[in-house]
């Protein structure tokens, strides 16, 4: 009974969130305007058939979609009370531990799930809209529908929000659940394109196909063994949450070895002298773009970010230096395997830069400090870019290791021009913007949802066939590969603009930053 | 010198934070008391150029502190009512930085002063460890030890002893009378008996409104020959204060004439004069 009510608490919670909403209104829109926009209609939707096996198509590929969706509702149900600091009240009450994890687990998904019902009720509304494309439009029967929901979506996304309680228990954070849902796409994708047996297929694609040749087995194994999964992973979560301290976690320094004892006057003497000049703004700059360096390369989250998008670099080179591919070739195949670490990179760790201080609670030491706000605004950016150089680095560096390794020249310099320097620059534009919309946003969630705003207008604009770089930030001609790989003439004009653009936010963030209102919020 | 004229602060959602407060202080400590919620928070983050007022003027010395006021940082140390660190930062770190966005820049002069404070505090024995694994009374000691890089000359501190054991606290008001001798500075609380020995001058505010400043004998002496005890409820006069002492109510009451049959005369305190500043029934 209490477990149920406490679900039904957190439940609400997430109901009332801005999170909820958003993502809501979001799947919505994406199904609809799948369904009735031509220019909308992502690839991975297209050529879906109609009618029952679109309904079935369209359910399965939105369950991946939702993975950030039950990382998001499940990480931040299982790391709240933490976060808050509420979890020592909450452990003092008689409430038993895993009926308190399992009632957060059942509301944040039933959040999700609740979520997902955008999904069929949007392939329904679609097909009242006229001009829908005749695929989305055909009838299908609520059997269709009832399948693809109870069957292959619903398990679907249980397994999912099990495996990030899991990881939520496990690291106590809501960045492990991120880097899982990354994770887990790319191993999902490099194993389906690897063909694993249907049984295996954690999602069901493979035995939804089976079931269209009328065989019900494989699905039916296929479900019973993933939702079992499931239990073992909320199971494993209960274990790992049981050993958990209830208390203060670690020892804390004790005051019976630091004794009070009354000041020596000369103490209170001070032979310092503050300056406030150039030299000091400098020394400012520097000594906090190494914190937010240091913090942000500290951070298990990026550490493994790296690590998997190594592991991508590396699997993806290895085949094609033992071919013997040329570097310019090898380059281009690192450029596409290290795509997506970069943008997650920048989406989460520009939001973790520029709240640091206030998450910390250190924002109102910091801002009685006289230090200009620019600088601390520059060494956010400087930061960022130090950060991304260094990912360039990591993996750039990989290629002429492997190069060595086939017995080739390391061609250090070429990996140095024509990766590491353009990268960076490629990937500072766009966590120059990032940054900008962080510190045009009330909070950290909300300037990590504009960015993905900007990201799927992006992706809206290309799929209208509206594709020339001067309509897409951070775009040039033959991106993302730089212009000395693909030769391109116009790409360093490109480049140029959208790097002055990009000054020009800075220097809009840091004017807006010198008003005694933004500095005095 | 220190002064506020008619300083007003109203948040967004429309709650007025501080209404029409005027002030003015010397080198010294100034107590400033008054209930959860008064406003003692949002003066002083006026005061320390963390908030902007909504309108009024606050001038230090020659600053006028809403048009300069990355020039009066440059004389201020500020210890927040709550403030976190850094995770995995130790003392001497935390310090060190905080140094340098004080305009410390030369390296050995920060490492004498980061010292010289962590000494002054009772931190150097455990300057490496992380912040973050202190106690609360040791992060209270380095906060107040971050307040004091440089040469504050207007020190503002809030709720310091929140926390605090009475030997912590004491520790505490030694450090700040000391630096006090140059500097104004200002000490926020609604410990009554943290201002009692320690202040100048104080001041009570509640609803936003300065409703008293003067001497701590000030604040007390006027209730002279006007306050009562009794163990029965009285009849007449104000109720400051009641307690359960025992399983028995004890009153203090502020009357003319004995309010109870077995009232007796009382010699006021300062958390007298308080309460009856809150409640409006002090003679200032």
């Amino acid at each position: 009974m209490l477990t149920a009510r406490l679900a039904g608490s957190e439940l609400g919670q997430q109901l009332r969130g801005p999170v909820f909403r958003i993502v809501a209104f979001v799947s919505l829109l994406m199904v609809v305007g799948a369904a009735a926009i031509d220019a909308l209609r992502i690839d991975v939707v297209s050529g879906l058939g109609s009618g029952p096996e679109l309904v079935v198509r369209v359910h399965l590929v939105w369950t991946l979609f939702y993975l950030f969706t039950a990382a998001s509702f499940v990480g931040e149900a299982a790391t709240r009370d933490e976060q808050t600091g509420f979890a020592p009240l909450v452990r003092a009450t008689p409430a038993s531990r895993p009926a308190y994890l399992l009632a957060r687990f059942g509301g944040a998904a039933a959040a999700v799930l609740l979520c997902f019902l955008t999904v069929p009720l949007g392939l329904l509304a679609a097909r009242l809209l006229p001009g829908a494309d005749p695929a989305w439009a055909a009838p299908a029967p609520l059997s269709a529908y009832l399948l693809a929901l109870f069957a292959l979506a619903v398990p679907n996304l249980l397994l999912a929000c099990a495996l990030f309680l899991a990881l939520a228990t496990a690291t106590r954070s809501m960045a492990g659940c991120l880097v899982g849902a990354v994770a887990l796409l790319g191993l999902y994708g490099a194993g389906v394109g690897g063909g694993v047996p249907s049984l295996f297929e954690p999602f069901g694609f493979v035995a939804a196909e089976a079931l269209r040749a009328g065989a019900a087995a494989p699905l039916i194994a296929n479900r019973a063994l993933w939702l079992g999964a499931a239990l073992l992973l909320v199971g494993g979560a209960l274990w790992l949450d049981a050993r958990a301290p209830r208390g203060v976690v670690g020892r804390r320094a004790n005051e019976r070895a630091c004794p009070v004892t009354a000041p020596p006057r000369a103490v209170v003497e001070t032979r310092a002298r503050p300056r406030h000049d150039a030299r000091a703004a400098l020394l400012q700059l520097l000594v906090r773009t190494r914190h937010h360096v240091r913090e942000t390369v500290k951070a298990p989250t990026f550490r493994i970010l790296l690590l998997l998008g190594l592991g991508s670099c590396l699997a993806n080179l290895w085949p094609e230096v033992r071919r013997g591919a040329a570097v310019r070739d090898l380059v281009a195949t690192l450029i596409g395997s290290f795509a997506l670490v970069p943008v997650v990179v920048i989406l989460f760790f520009t939001g973790e830069i520029h709240w640091s201080d206030r998450v910390h609670r250190m924002d109102r030491i910091v801002g009685a400090a006289p230090v200009a706000r620019p600088v601390l605004l520059l060494a956010e950016v400087a930061a960022l870019g130090a950060v991304l150089l260094l990912l360039a680095l990591a993996t750039g560096v990989a290629l002429p290791m492997l190069l060595v390794a086939a017995g080739r020249p390391p061609d250090l310099a070429a990996v140095l021009e024509s990766y590491v320097l353009p990268k960076t620059y490629d990937w500072l534009l766009l966590g120059v913007l990032a940054w900008f919309l962080q510190t045009l946003s009330p909070s950290k969630f909300a300037g990590w949802g504009y960015f993905v705003l900007f990201l799927i207008a992006n992706l809206a604009l290309d799929q209208a066939g509206l594709t020339d770089p001067a309509l897409h930030y951070g775009r040039y001609p033959g991106a993302p590969v730089p212009p000395v790989l693909s030769g391109n003439a116009d790409a360093q004009a490109y480049r140029g603009w959208w790097g002055g653009l990009a000054l020009l936010l800075i220097f809009a963030a840091s004017a807006k930053a010198r008003t005694p209102e933004a500095r005095a919020g | 010198m220190l002064v506020l004229e008619n300083v007003a602060l109203t948040y967004a959602d429309g709650t007025e934070a501080l209404r029409g407060v005027d002030l003015s202080l010397r080198r010294g400590i100034f107590g400033l008391l008054g209930p959860n919620g008064a406003g003692k928070s949002s003066l002083m983050q006026l005061l320390a150029t963390v908030r902007r007022p909504s309108c009024g003027a606050i001038i230090f010395e020659d600053i006028n502190l809403l048009a300069e006021p990355r020039r009066l940082r440059r004389l201020l140390g500020y210890l927040p009512q709550d403030f976190g660190v850094y995770p995995n930062a130790s003392a001497t770190s935390l310090l060190d930085q905080l140094a340098v966005l004080k305009g410390i820049a030369g390296k050995n002069e920060r490492g004498a002063e980061v010292e010289r404070l962590l000494r002054l505090v009772n931190l150097w024995d455990v300057r490496a460890r992380a912040v973050a694994t202190f106690s609360g009374g040791m992060r209270q000691r380095f906060g107040v030890a971050q307040a004091l890089i440089g040469r504050p000359r207007l020190i503002i501190v809030d709720e310091p002893t929140a926390g605090l054991d009475p030997e912590e606290r004491n520790r505490l008001y030694d450090v700040l009378a000391l630096v006090a001798e140059d500097a104004v500075v200002i000490v926020s609380t609604h410990i009554i008996e943290d201002v009692a020995s320690l202040c100048d001058r104080l001041g009570v505010l509640a609803g936003g409104r300065l409703l008293f400043t003067g001497t701590p004998a000030e604040l007390a002496a006027p209730l002279r020959g006007r306050l009562w005890t009794s163990d029965e409820e009285p009849s007449s006069g104000l109720v400051l204060s009641s307690r359960l002492i025992g399983r028995r109510r004890r009153f203090r009451v502020l009357a003319g004439a004995a309010p109870a049959a077995d009232a007796r005369p009382a010699e006021p305190t300062l958390e007298d004069g308080y309460l009856a500043v809150l409640k409006g029934a002090h003679p200032c």
